[in-house]
């Protein structure tokens, strides 16, 4: 783009350079009228002076790919999000009907409460997604629209619920979280099981490892991620090599670092786990609407 | 006046100086916008109908992973003359790495090492050969995909590659002479180690595959730990017969295993499931089931079950 305003801005300088007969005529024609040429030259400099100019900001101003004005973006964002909602309402139902599970005794009053507060979770999850999308940073920060619903729902339900019925949600979600880490460890030991062979002991012992050196961010091994390909390889789970390495035989080991350099998922950024694909309960249950 | 052509003539020579900087700067600009594109590719943007066989067949059968294809346009770049197929190479890589896993199984010596190369690389070899007899006739065979004769001749190539993708897949498998030779050159304990190495590989790939597909149920249910066991413990007690080779194993997506446990899900008895979960929760994971369901003939072509015997 910047290429372009350049040409544009060079173009006509060199247009009007190579149009002038004053430079370019005879000097017979150029002596007719020594104030005529005056004047001209008068203009010509001022003409050029600005075209300089112009040329000089165009070959100077930051890349810029004509960002839409302010406004226009932001009513892009606000459309857009406005679509997602309806992909991100099966999350907001499929945590009501956890909740329901849990919380059976939330008056109706209550119900409506967190009904509200979880359609303004479905809205603010979108719009962080939508501006991330539009900014660039889908999946360069830790926003999960998944856990911003879940998260504003929590709030929402903590004072309207009885402590006990709010505890045993709170129980479920922890137990969730639970089975979700194990399930992201046995797929990143699955995929290395896959690829290097290992032997039950060795399973054993890696999964040990990856239980007890456990991080959060394994958890986007659970998306489409291990689908990918590169260089004919699925991505190495190279950010939990300290799990894996010491366990492995050195024939294996070397395997290994060959996977690693070839497709190690490190290069691959943080990358985004979200398989929002609209699965889920899709009618809002109407006990939540009293 | 005098001083006025001598001014000109500097002038003319600052504005031939900016006339240079300035057409050099277009003839920058417009050489970064334009993007070349050559190299084999080339022939291919030019004519995206014609497809040549040969270059085809070894990009599906060996490079493609799962039951996809590959369709690389344009004629063929190969310089005329046959090409050694890669089939021998894929094969013996292969069972170099059968070898390898049962050796760190079962303790192989050896002699039986040698023994199992050896049927190995017969089974190689005499895979090799029914491939190339299929691939002989593609090579340097080019079709037009705007033609009903390139179209139909595209069909026969796709049923002539699955051909030779289930026989890769099966290639020391029963029949061959490598499953003869480990039957009678393991000994009992041996034999014993690797049966159990073997199921132990597939109770676990299992038990993953059915952990990840929880976790999605878990997204779009909003189960709790009750309803979560019922449903794990159900799937974990009626495993599949998983073919558990790398080969196998290696080539299923995320999906795919998905729609896998789904559609061992589906075939259950769906009275201990339909009791564990709500009536909107039920709605949701019975149609999630009818599409595992529905994968079956899929899962099957795949080659991720052992075939019944």
């Amino acid at each position: 783009m910047r290429c372009r305003s350049h040409a544009r801005a060079c173009a006509a300088l060199a247009t009007l350079l190579l149009a002038q007969p004053a430079l370019w005529g005879d000097d017979a024609a150029a002596a007719k009228g020594a104030a005529a040429a005056q004047a001209a030259a008068e203009r010509d400099a001022r003409a050029l002076g600005w075209l300089l100019q112009q040329g000089v900001r165009a070959f100077a101003a930051p890349p810029v790919d004509n960002p839409p004005p302010a406004d226009q973006q932001r009513q892009q964002i606000e459309q857009h999000a406005k679509q997602l909602e309806r992909m991100f309402q099966p999350v907001l139902n499929s945590e009501l009907e956890l909740i329901r599970r849990c919380c059976g005794g939330l008056e109706p009053a209550a119900r409506r409460q967190i009904m509200a507060a979880g359609r303004e979770a479905v809205a603010a999850g979108a719009r962080g997604f939508t501006e991330r999308q539009f900014n660039g940073r889908l999946g360069r920060d830790d926003f999960d629209p998944r856990r911003e619903i879940r998260v504003r729902l929590e709030k929402a339900v903590e004072p309207l619920a009885a402590p006990a019925e709010f505890a045993a949600y709170r129980e479920q979600v922890e137990r969730r979280e639970a089975r979700r880490a194990e399930a992201a460890r046995l797929s990143i030991l699955a995929r290395v099981d896959r690829q290097l062979d290992l032997s039950a002991d060795q399973r054993r012992k890696i999964e040990a490892e990856l239980t007890r050196s456990w991080r959060p961010q394994w958890t986007r091994e659970l998306g489409n991620r291990g689908d990918m390909r590169v260089n004919d390889y699925p991505p190495a789970p190279d950010d939990a090599a300290d799990a894996i390495v010491p366990h492995l035989a050195a024939d294996q080991v070397a395997a290994w670092e060959a996977w690693c350099r070839a497709a190690g998922a490190r290069f691959l950024g943080q990358g985004f786990n979200l398989q929002i694909d609209g699965q889920g309960i899709q009618q809002t249950d109407p006990w939540w609407s009293p | 006046m005098s001083v006025v052509p001598h001014r000109r003539w500097i002038a003319r020579a600052v504005v031939g100086l900016l006339a240079a900087v300035v057409c050099s700067g277009i003839a920058g600009a417009i050489d970064d916008d334009v993007v070349l594109d050559a190299g084999p590719d080339e022939a291919g943007m030019r004519q995206p109908h014609l497809i040549d066989l040969g270059g085809n067949f070894d990009a599906n059968l060996f490079e493609q992973h799962g039951n996809g294809w590959v369709l690389r346009s344009g004629p063929g770049q190969e310089p005329p003359g046959p090409r050694p197929s890669p089939a021998l190479e894929r094969a013996r890589e292969l069972g170099r790495k059968r070898i390898d896993r049962m050796a760190a199984a079962c303790a192989l010596t050896a002699e039986q090492q040698r023994r199992l190369a050896l049927a190995v690389e017969s089974d190689a070899r005499r895979f090799a050969h029914e491939v190339e007899a299929i691939r002989t006739p593609y090579i340097g065979r080019q079709i037009d995909m705007n033609d009903q004769a390139g179209q139909k001749a595209w069909h026969a190539f796709q049923q002539d590659v699955a051909k030779c993708r289930d026989r890769l897949r099966n290639v020391f498998h029963e029949g061959s002479l490598f499953a003869a030779a480990t039957a009678s050159i393991l000994d009992d304990r041996q034999q014993a180690s690797l049966a159990a190495e073997d199921e132990a590989r597939r109770s676990f790939q299992w038990r993953a595959m059915v952990l990840e597909t929880m976790s999605k149920l878990d997204e779009s249910l909003g189960l709790d730990q009750r309803q979560s066991d019922a449903i794990s413990a159900e799937l974990l007690a009626h495993e599949p017969p998983l073919r558990n080779d790398p080969q196998a194993l290696g080539r299923i997506d995320s999906n795919m295993r998905r729609q896998l446990v789904l559609m061992v899900l589906a075939e259950l008895d769906a009275k201990p499931l339909r009791n564990a979960v709500s009536e909107r929760q039920w709605r949701v994971l019975s149609l999630q089931m009818n599409q595992g369901r529905a994968m079956r003939s899929a899962i099957e072509a795949q080659g991720l079950l052992e075939k019944p015997r």
